[in-house]
């Protein structure tokens, strides 16, 4: 269950100077200990396996900014994890380096137990924008993953087709990303993004450049249209609703320097309904998730 | 899925109907915005000329300082085959300088992008051939290589491999950093990147290019011709200009001027064909 007992320290230990890193080593100690893998019951060897990672990034004249300090997580096959915090807090540093498009300073990165793992190429990821490529249609924008790893055009297309009426899509193969609202757009980018089949799916706040309506649509569509059986999946929002709508377990990270807060396990029913929302077990967990942010936001 | 029958076909008929308004909408937007492009420059034109002719009437100029636009006409229609002839050896010094630019440009701009090396050798040099005024190379030129076709194609080329060598260069360059991260995680080789990324997304900045050396190539071409030659629009208005025939002169400005503008123009329809997809790509969803 949630680690909440760690929070008060967390909380009360954070320094007027979020940039001083001394401070941060002296209040968050490198034990394994302290990790979310310390959660029991996880026996297999999980799909992502972040350890101790921490990242800075270089500023001319000024100290470094620490984009993510000390961060462990597993996350297993089947599972859907959602990482929530605030703007700026390190979210998107840590996916780019699960994604392998970034390498942590201090710490390391496994895919199914493989420490050195190539993970570039080997984890899917859709970003906050769609991305799409205005020159090709819906289809072959869907397909390019399958045409980069060499799959022959007639079967990629077959695949892609499949999918895309589960997706809501097939109408739209055709159709160049111009032509489509944004929703449709963002349903596109994640078709292409998980038509490869890879263990781990990365989401970037991927509903950010929607509207309300379209956003909870989707919220909802994604719950129900992804096959998460044989999928690892990671999802980055600021949204503490949308994060317990979707997610088996949510993290809070903190402001920059990232860390994680607090894990919260969340036992509600799935398919769960727009109304979970007014369900007390919802409510409670909601509250936790927003005081452990606001804890964290109020100086 | 079973569970949202009803909510996907309401988003998709919705977004069906946005789409085909759409593609309505731009034809008349199209259309209304090349009568509001050309039809303008196109009267103002034809006031100007109608001026020109009523001045030159009126105030009574001689015929060998400024002929009436009649008189220009008349030229060109009583003996078309000097204009056709001499016109089609400066366009086949432009098209194959053109073709020579084109080519090289992208060699040079591939090279660039796939050798930073190459890059820091060849780019400055890029930069001080365009400093020298190349009306001055022209007499090195004829003693090099004599009055025929080459001079005049190598000073096509210098005019114009410029604007197409740095068109595709900029073009390449200006990827947007998460298309590229994009690509990376799915495991794109650089290869792939450069024809399925880079390559397409430089076409618009090519097509600036193109369309710029598509103008200059007609300087090119007349100054060519101005140093030696034997045939050419350019020769014509040299050799005509010094006994005095104003209105061949004029005639030939004319038609050299609507060959700049055909290729322009022919540019810019290949263009339009080609990126049509290209437009209003960040119209939506992508505003961050």
């Amino acid at each position: 269950m949630s680690q909440t007992s760690e929070i008060p320290s967390n909380v009360h230990s954070r320094n007027e100077d979020s940039f001083s890193r001394s401070s941060v080593n002296a209040n968050s100690p490198r034990s394994h200990s302290r990790g979310i893998s310390a959660a029991p019951a996880r026996s297999e060897i999980p799909a992502v396996s972040v350890r101790n990672a921490s990242k800075s990034f270089p500023r001319s004249d000024l100290p470094p900014v620490e984009a993510i300090v000390d961060v462990s997580i597993d996350i297993d096959l089947g599972e859907f994890v959602v990482i929530v915090g605030p703007s700026g807090c390190g979210k998107s540093t840590l996916l780019n380096i699960i994604a392998g498009l970034a390498e942590p300073d201090i710490g390391s990165v496994s895919l199914q137990g493989d420490d050195n793992a190539e993970r570039i190429g080997r984890v899917a990821y859709m970003h906050q924008i769609d991305l799409l490529l205005p020159w090709r249609n819906v289809l072959s924008n869907a397909t390019l993953g399958l045409e980069i790893a060499g799959i022959p055009r007639a079967d990629a297309d077959a695949k892609a087709t499949e999918l895309a009426q589960r997706f809501g899509i097939a109408e739209f193969l055709n159709a160049y990303p111009a032509t489509l609202s944004g929703g449709m757009r963002q349903r596109v980018a994640l078709l292409r993004a998980v038509l490869p089949d890879r263990n781990v799916l990365l989401l970037d706040e991927p509903f950010k450049a929607l509207d309300a309506i379209t956003r909870a649509e989707l919220q909802r569509w994604l719950s129900d249209v992804l096959d998460r059986t044989n999928r690892a999946t990671v999802m980055v929002t600021h949204d503490v609703e949308e994060a317990l709508m979707l997610g088996d377990r949510v993290l809070v990270m903190s402001p920059r320097p990232g860390r994680i807060l607090l894990e919260l396990d969340v036992d509600l029913p799935r398919p769960r309904p727009r109304d979970v929302v007014r369900e007390p077990n919802f409510v409670e967990l909601k509250w936790q998730l927003l005081s452990a942010l606001s804890g964290e936001s109020v100086r | 899925m079973s569970v949202l029958p009803q909510t996907e076909n309401h988003v998709s008929s919705e977004s069906a109907t946005v789409a085909s308004r759409r593609q309505t909408v731009s034809i008349w937007n199209r259309l209304a915005g090349y009568v509001q492009n050309w039809g303008t420059a196109v009267v103002i034109a034809l006031l100007g000329l109608v001026v020109w002719e009523l001045s030159v009437r009126l105030f009574d100029v001689q015929e060998w300082l400024l002929p009436p636009v009649s008189k220009i006409l008349s030229e060109l229609i009583t003996d078309p085959p000097l204009f056709i002839s001499n016109g089609w050896v400066t366009l086949r010094e432009i098209l194959v300088g053109f073709m020579v630019s084109t080519t090289f440009g992208f060699v040079m701009a591939t090279g660039m992008f796939w050798s930073r090396l190459l890059e820091r050798s060849v780019y400055p040099f890029l930069i001080a051939s365009q400093t020298v005024p190349v009306f001055t190379l022209a007499p090195l030129l004829v003693i090099w290589t004599g009055t025929g076709m080459t001079p005049k194609v190598v000073i096509v080329v210098l005019f114009t491999f410029f604007p197409i060598t740095i068109g595709l260069m900029t073009g390449l360059r200006s990827v947007d950093a998460d298309m590229i991260a994009m690509f990376r995680t799915l495991g794109a080789s650089k290869w792939q990147m450069f024809t399925k990324l880079h390559l397409p997304s430089a076409l618009p900045y090519l097509f600036a290019g193109l369309k710029v050396a598509a103008v200059v190539s007609v300087i090119g071409a007349v100054i060519g011709e101005w140093i030696g030659a034997s045939a050419g629009l350019g020769w014509l208005i040299k050799t005509s200009g010094s006994r005095y025939q104003t209105d061949k002169v004029f005639a030939a400005i004319f038609t050299l001027s609507v060959m700049a503008s055909m290729m322009f123009i022919l540019i810019s329809l290949v263009q339009a064909r080609m990126l049509r997809h290209y437009h209003q790509s960040d119209s939506e969803g992508a505003t961050n």
